[in-house]
């Protein structure tokens, strides 16, 4: 009875769906909808900032849709968010579901595996992806994925550069084994140990998948204790919010690792680091360590300022680091159809890089290179700070990747 | 299917995106088929809680994707790094230019795949004859997790944590062969060959379970004391389920890796072996078309709730909570009434079937009287 049941229930889901895809579609009051895909994670590793960088998408359909209504045009863009719980099986398999549905253009996924899981998949069925942040240069490729934030090769440079400027040549690498930290580190370990720095990497790669850190901070200490003593020891965080904190946690009680200055990737700047949720204790440890790091992002300006109101008036929060990119990326996708004048994966994309040359956005000016990367980025350094009983994210300069310098504010 | 609203798609290409769905959900449930299948005879029938299933899963798929990497790009030529996006692109170009060299491979890889698995379950076999139940249990897991660990930090192993890139689908050259022939046509040809491999795989574990050796492996199940007291040689029995079932499992593997077009390490994670222990479970255990159902039921619950199936029908969620939320909240809810309402799962073990005896056997068994 009950197998009866399922197999009717089934027949009528693929009856269900077969009848509406095949129906003529409607003309609404002559508007024309466009579909936007928004594949971006929010559980998983990205349960806690991934929600944030879908209202960044969210945010630029919306202020989109607003600007066409006030100038009376008939076109309208709807948007389709899956989760695709940042593994790259369900980036693909969501993957599939939105080139199913006839989507053209996906802002997402997020994480690199993800982005290279589903890069067959964008170019054989010419639909155009527009990834926020995967950073592993080894996807760079003439392909239908474009990619708005800069590549990890920058963030290394921005960061080998900086550690210069404090007179650090002893780094502990404590990151997260998956490909954003893997690759930071390779490349941190791969500039830094070369000429002219010729400095000393140590590695600790915890993880992903752990709650208990107490092991590979053991590890860390052990190994910032062989560096010596002196001013020119350090300790480099990858790490996202809860492995982040639960390391900081453990770091702060720990006398090798409170004697060093600490630095943090593009990625421990998210507002959950220094919110009310975590320990007084922590954020005292992250002051008093004068945690510095950088993170690819313009200057302030009235874009970004603009950007951060409307996101605050939407959704009652300060958007994290990657919001930024990815209203950039939705805002692409949007322009580029307009631009196009057709919703059709090969004639966006064609189009894409032209749209990116003259865009400037809440993330910076969207130049892409030949491979459809972002092509160039100005990284601003911050440190955080104590001010009377704020804690902040204080931003203190800025490092120019065309001349690898930095300057101070 | 391009503006969704103000004009009508060309039906043509509706049909296509039709077909496109129909292959990305037969594709995987041809593929959790089989691992539910692999599951159910050594869980369901033979008691061995397999809790390691990913880590056989993940072997064919390594099996496939090293063979491909390594042989695809040294006949191709290519010198550079092994599995990143720029190899991966040289691969799939010299599959479109060599059908015979993709589909022997991939043809290859099923054998060497499910060998490979066939052989890592032998091994597990050592340590399933010395514990039961949960320690077993916990210890396969471990086994699976110690292994990804290992895969995704060595990366001259499998690429590490982007993994392998560039496993071409054996039909991908179908597209090359007319200017008319969709693309959807090499995703149909690779469907009808995973729900073909699914098909053998349920014909064979139905033979086998309804065989001598099925009431041996729930004899084993039921009371594996009694089992030995009888002369039964359940060490071998459980090897050999564990054998049988970890070289299904590896197919199944190496099946997604041609189907994914790449490999990750972060995909293997128990959360999978979860997933197919509860297509068992709803399906019903010691019964594999009750594994099969619960994969399809499964499959199907997952993909029809997705905002973008909904959105096929003209149906985008704008509410302020995230539809994606309330999918995971609905389908543990269903499997939870499921199990309370229905422990059985939707359908219940049955007795083995046994064939009726030839017709000599038979006439022994009715005392000698010859049957007409």
């Amino acid at each position: 009875m009950l197998l009866a049941v399922l197999i009717a229930l089934v027949v009528i889901l693929a009856g269900t769906t077969a009848y509406f895809a095949l129906r003529p579609a409607g003309t609404a009051g002559g508007t024309v909808t466009y579909v936007i895909g928004v594949e971006i994670a929010v559980s998983g590793p990205y349960a806690a900032d991934g929600p944030l960088r879908r209202d960044g998408a969210f945010l630029a359909i919306n202020q989109m849709n607003a600007q066409l209504q006030a100038a009376e045009s008939p076109i309208r863009f709807e948007r389709v968010h899956v989760d695709s719980e940042g593994t790259a099986a369900r980036a693909i398999a969501q993957f599939e579901s939105l080139v199913a549905a006839g989507v053209q253009v996906v802002v997402g996924p997020l994480s690199s595996a993800e982005v290279g899981a589903i890069a067959p998949l964008a170019d054989t069925n010419r639909v155009v992806a527009i990834s926020p942040s995967a950073t592993a240069p080894r996807l760079a490729l003439d392909d239908f994925v474009f990619r708005v934030a800069p590549n990890d090769a920058f963030q290394a440079r921005a960061l080998t550069t900086l550690l210069d400027s404090f007179g650090i040549t002893k780094v502990a690498v404590m990151a997260r084994d998956d490909d954003y930290g893997r690759g930071i580190a390779n490349l941190t370990e791969s500039i830094l140990e070369a000429a002219p720095y010729n400095g000393q990497v140590e590695r600790v790669m915890y993880s992903t998948t752990t709650t208990d850190y107490s092991a590979d901070v053991g590890v860390l200490s052990t190994r910032v204790s062989g560096f010596g003593t002196g001013p020119d020891r350090a300790v480099l965080l990858v790490a996202f919010e809860d492995d982040g904190i639960a390391i900081l946690n453990l770091a702060r009680q720990d006398n090798a690792l409170s004697a060093v200055r600490w630095f943090g990737s593009e990625s421990v700047k998210r507002p959950k680091f220094l919110d009310a949720s975590t320990p007084t204790e922590i954020k005292d440890f992250l002051v008093a360590r004068n945690l510095t790091g950088f993170f690819p992002s313009p200057q302030r300006s009235p874009v970004v300022e603009k950007f951060e109101a409307d996101y605050l008036a939407a959704y009652g929060r300060a958007p994290s680091p990657y919001a930024y990119y990815s209203y950039d990326a939705a805002m692409l996708a949007m322009l580029s159809i307009l631009r196009a004048g057709v919703y059709d994966g090969a004639a966006i994309r064609s189009v894409l890089p032209e749209v990116g040359r003259t865009y400037i956005g809440a993330s910076g000016h969207k130049v892409f290179d030949q491979y459809g990367d972002y092509a160039a980025a100005d990284y601003r350094i911050w440190h955080v700070t104590l001010d009377a009983s704020t804690y902040a994210f204080t931003e203190i300069g800025t490092w120019f990747y065309a001349s690898d310098t930095i300057a101070w504010d | 299917m391009n503006e969704r609203a103000g004009s009508a798609p060309p039906e043509g290409e509706t049909l296509a995106d039709l077909l496109f769905l129909f292959t990305s959900i037969a594709t995987i449930f041809g593929i959790y088929a089989i691992l539910a299948i692999s599951l159910n005879l050594e869980f369901g029938y033979a008691g061995q809680p397999n809790l390691g299933k990913v880590f056989f899963y993940s072997v064919g798929a390594y099996v496939a994707g090293i063979l491909v990497a390594h042989v695809v790009s040294g006949l191709a030529g290519w010198s550079g790094e092994l599995f990143g996006a720029p190899a991966a692109r040289v691969r799939f170009e010299y599959a479109v230019a060599n059908p015979g060299v993709i589909f022997g491979l991939f043809l290859a890889a099923l054998v060497l795949g499910g060998l490979a698995g066939g052989a890592f379950g032998y091994l597990a076999s050592f340590p399933a004859l010395r514990l039961r139940g949960d320690f077993l249990a916990i210890t396969l897991i471990a086994v699976g997790e110690v292994s990804r660990v290992f895969v995704h930090a060595y990366e001259p192993l499998a690429g590490g944590a982007i993994g392998i890139l560039g496993v071409p689908n054996p039909f991908v050259w179908i597209t090359s062969l007319g200017p008319d022939i969709p693309v959807t046509a090499q995703r149909l040809a690779y469907t009808g060959v995973v729900l073909g491999i699914a098909v053998v795989c349920l014909l064979y574990a139905e033979r086998l379970s309804n065989a001598p050796f099925g009431r041996l492996l729930k004899a084993v199940r039921d009371d594996e004391l009694v089992a030995d007291v009888l002369g039964k040689r359940t060490r071998r029995v459980k090897g050999t389920v564990l054998v049988i079932g970890s070289a299904m499992a590896a197919v199944a593997g190496v099946l997604y890796a041609f189907h994914a077009q790449s490999i990750v390490a972060g995909d293997y994670i128990p959360q999978v072996t979860f997933l197919v222990l509860a297509m068992v479970l709803l399906g019903g255990a010691a019964n594999h078309r009750g594994a099969v159902i619960g994969a399809l039921v499964l499959t199907l619950v997952d993909r029809f709730t997705q905002p973008a199936t909904l959105a096929i029908a003209g149906i985008f969620w704008s509410s302020p909570v995230d539809l994606n939320y309330l999918r995971y909240i609905g389908i543990g809810l269903m499997l939870i009434l499921v199990l309370m309402f229905r422990p059985e799962g939707i359908i219940p073990e049955r007795p083995v079937k046994t064939p009726r005896p030839a017709a000599p056997a038979a006439a022994a068994m009715d005392g000698g009287t010859e049957t007409p």
